[in-house]
């Protein structure tokens, strides 16, 4: 059997985003699973699963910031790509300080994103 | 041969000459003598003459001052000195004939001959008794002398009864003509107060009718009068100086002249109505004014007199030139439209983020759907089932996308007012997709409460939504601050009363003092930092124009409640079935 597929978490309250990206993340050759909301993802099993994030900022509920935040305090140290529909370049540079691999501005290519996940999963 | 008298008999003659010479004098004596002075002079010259007893006088009818009765007696004669005795004790014969008198008749203590004398031919003066004890009376010469002085007697009352007689005629006479005199002379001055009030009554009339030509002449307003089948019969200067036509030209139905073509059947349509049914006539009509070489816009209202029983006499109406004012109501619509619309700019300036969040999304997904089928078809083998899958999703993303952009463009586009039946809990609903990212962004929490069966209102259905998304953002940025509640937004509406409905946005902010409510809605009014404050102010304009109200109240708890009140059938229209209601934003 094959090195098993690594597996990228969907954390996005969007339904479009959530039901598009896994499928495309499937074609980049990884396992991927979508979560509508921070609470679904930590309360899933897949939580330990995950070796990289792609995380929404603004959510109902806990945001992506927060689940960040969550993250370290459990001493979960999963890489985390941002996406937003809010941002603009200085939304952009200011979460990359935070210590993330990439924050995507939405919406973004689909290299953009293998880009991204390639640099986390070398 | 001289025949020969005895020297008695001459001297008795002599006597009864010189009796007869006093008595004849007797009306001299008397002359313009009051009636009662005569009887008196009378009986006292008689009773001396003749040396008599007693002399008696009864008048029929009063004459001047005389008494009925009167009598003459001397003392010893025993006969009574009181009149009325006499006449009572003469009453057996007072009206009996004189010759039917008895020769002697008790009187008083002794028998007297009496001689019983009339005064006037049947005695209607009076009647005249002289009496005397002595038996031989009366002697021929002493009855001459009594007859001649009954008759100066007669001669002298009745003088005087017709003296009295004239006198009191005179002074009836006098009373009647001075009576007739004062009756004229009130009539007179009646007549004369009469005259007078006429003519002060006609001058106030030609002063009041000149005034009131001078007023209708003078007046800076065109009026006119009809009569009662609608043909102008008057109109003032200032109508022909308006519209350049002659008073001549204006009568009859002259005054379709003056219309606007365009506004002519519809103004003739109007006044015939009312003519028909004395219904006060009002229209707004063109007038035509050659001095701009324009038609300008002018309100014509007209009021009919009645008379007692209700029937029209004539119409009275006036024209007042309302076109600058119509103008500049159009100015300030245009104005009020443009500002509206600058707010609604400013609107979307300050949901820019949200509203490029709104768009990034369905992007998001159409292109990664897209990348993802690209790389479905150019696998070995394709994966067609899933790249038709993805192909969906991507149609799917962009009428999600198109959705946005044709509500925003129905909000946010310039566009004249338009009025449309309106179901606010669609607009409601609507808005709250074109905010609910802000909402989230900010972290509040929407209560929706839209009531089921909420009757539709008539209006301009975006400027409506104008107005609910500027009181939901307004209530947004009041929670800004808020940390330690929950940020929650109501946005409910309701029934108000019967034909009112009525849209409720409660949020939990700050709050608005006392103070601060009364001047909310004032233009350029603003507590924030940024914004120009005209948001309230146009959007209380825009409710008002629906003939509804807008106004905030502090809650019990933290924030405050703005309320939104509509009629459900402005200008006394039918209720609206909710089945006409229109679909809204879609393209």
């Amino acid at each position: 059997m094959m090195q098993q597929r690594k597996f990228v978490a969907v954390v996005d309250d969007d339904e479009s985003v959530r039901e598009s990206l896994p499928d495309l993340i499937r074609e980049f050759g990884y396992a991927a699973g979508g979560f509508s909301s921070a609470e679904e993802f930590l309360a899933s099993g897949d939580l330990t699963e995950a070796e990289c994030l792609v995380l929404d900022i603004a959510m109902p509920g806990m945001s992506g910031f927060d689940l960040q935040r969550e993250l370290i305090r459990q001493e979960r140290k999963i890489p985390i790509v941002f996406i937003t529909a809010h941002g603009d370049e200085a939304v952009r540079v200011r979460v990359r300080a935070r210590g993330t691999v990439e924050c995507l501005l939405k919406p973004f290519s689909d290299t953009a994103l293998l880009e991204a996940l390639q640099a986390v999963l070398k | 041969m001289k025949p020969e008298f005895p020297t008695t008999e001459v001297q008795r003659l002599q006597l009864c000459i010189n009796d007869l010479v006093s008595v004849l004098a007797l009306p001299a004596m008397w002359a313009s003598s009051e009636p009662s002075e005569i009887v008196r002079r009378l009986l006292d010259s008689l009773l001396e003459m003749l040396r008599l007893d007693l002399v008696y006088l009864r008048l029929h009818e009063p004459i001047g001052d005389a008494p009925m009765e009167s009598v003459r007696t001397v003392a010893w004669s025993g006969v009574p000195a009181a009149p009325e005795e006499v006449g009572a004790l003469l009453q057996p014969w007072l009206t009996a004939d004189p010759h039917a008198w008895p020769p002697r008749i008790e009187i008083g203590t002794g028998q007297l001959s009496v001689v019983p004398l009339r005064l006037g031919l049947q005695g209607e003066i009076g009647l005249l008794a002289v009496g005397t004890c002595r038996h031989d009376f009366p002697q021929q010469t002493e009855r001459l002398v009594l007859s001649v002085a009954a008759n100066q007697a007669t001669i002298g009352l009745q003088a005087v009864r017709h003296l009295i007689d004239h006198k009191r005629l005179t002074a009836e006479l006098e009373r009647r003509v001075a009576e007739r005199t004062a009756e004229l002379s009130t009539l007179n001055g009646e007549l004369r107060r009469h005259i007078s009030e006429r003519r002060w009554t006609e001058a106030a009339l030609r002063a009041s009718e000149l005034d009131l030509q001078r007023m209708t002449e003078t007046i800076p307003q065109m009026l006119w009068s009809a009569t009662a089948d609608g043909a102008i019969d008057y109109c003032n200067d200032r109508l022909v100086d308006f519209t350049g036509f002659t008073a001549a030209d204006i009568m009859g139905d002259g005054w379709k002249k003056l219309l606007h073509p365009d506004d002519v059947e519809q103004t003739a349509r109007t006044w015939e109505a009312s003519v028909a049914t004395g219904v006060p006539f009002h229209v707004e009509a063109r007038l035509i004014h050659p001095a701009d070489r324009i038609y300008r816009w002018c309100v014509t209202d007209a009021l009919p007199l009645q008379d007692e029983s209700g029937r029209i006499v004539k119409w009275y109406g006036a024209c007042v030139d309302m076109h600058d004012w119509k103008e500049a109501q159009d100015e300030l619509r245009d104005t009020q439209a443009e500002l509206a619309h600058m707010t609604r700019v400013m609107t979307m300036g300050h949901l820019t983020a949200s509203i490029a969040h709104e768009l990034n999304q369905p992007l998001a997904g159409i292109i990664t759907n897209a990348s993802t089928c690209l790389r479905m078809l150019a696998a070995e083998p394709a994966n067609v089932s899933g790249a038709r899958e993805t192909a969906r999703r991507t149609i799917r993303d962009g009428n999600r996308a198109a959705e946005v952009i044709s509500r925003l463009r129905a909000l946010f586009s310039k566009r004249s007012t338009a009025v449309e039946t309106v179901d606010l809990n669609t607009a409601i609903q609507e808005v709250i997709a074109l905010t609910a990212t802000e909402l989230q962004r900010n972290g509040v929490s929407l209560r929706l409460e839209l009531a089921d069966d909420l009757p539709f209102v008539k209006g301009d259905r975006v400027q409506l939504q104008q107005v609910i998304m500027n009181l939901v953002l307004n209530a947004v940025e009041a929670m800004d601050g808020v940390a330690d509640r929950l940020k929650e937004l109501t946005v409910a509406t309701e029934q108000d009363g019967t034909d009112r409905v009525r849209v409720v946005v409660r949020d939990v902010g700050v709050g608005i003092d006392a103070a601060a409510a009364a001047k909310l809605f004032n233009p350029f009014y603003t507590t924030k930092g940024h914004g120009m404050g005209i948001g309230l102010s146009v959007s209380r304009s825009i409710v008002e124009h629906h003939q509804g109200r807008l106004w905030a109240e502090a809650n019990d708890g933290p924030g405050a409640t703005f309320l939104i009140s509509i009629p459900t059938r402005p200008h006394g229209e039918a209720p609206m079935e909710p089945s006409v209601a229109q679909p809204v934003g879609q393209i």
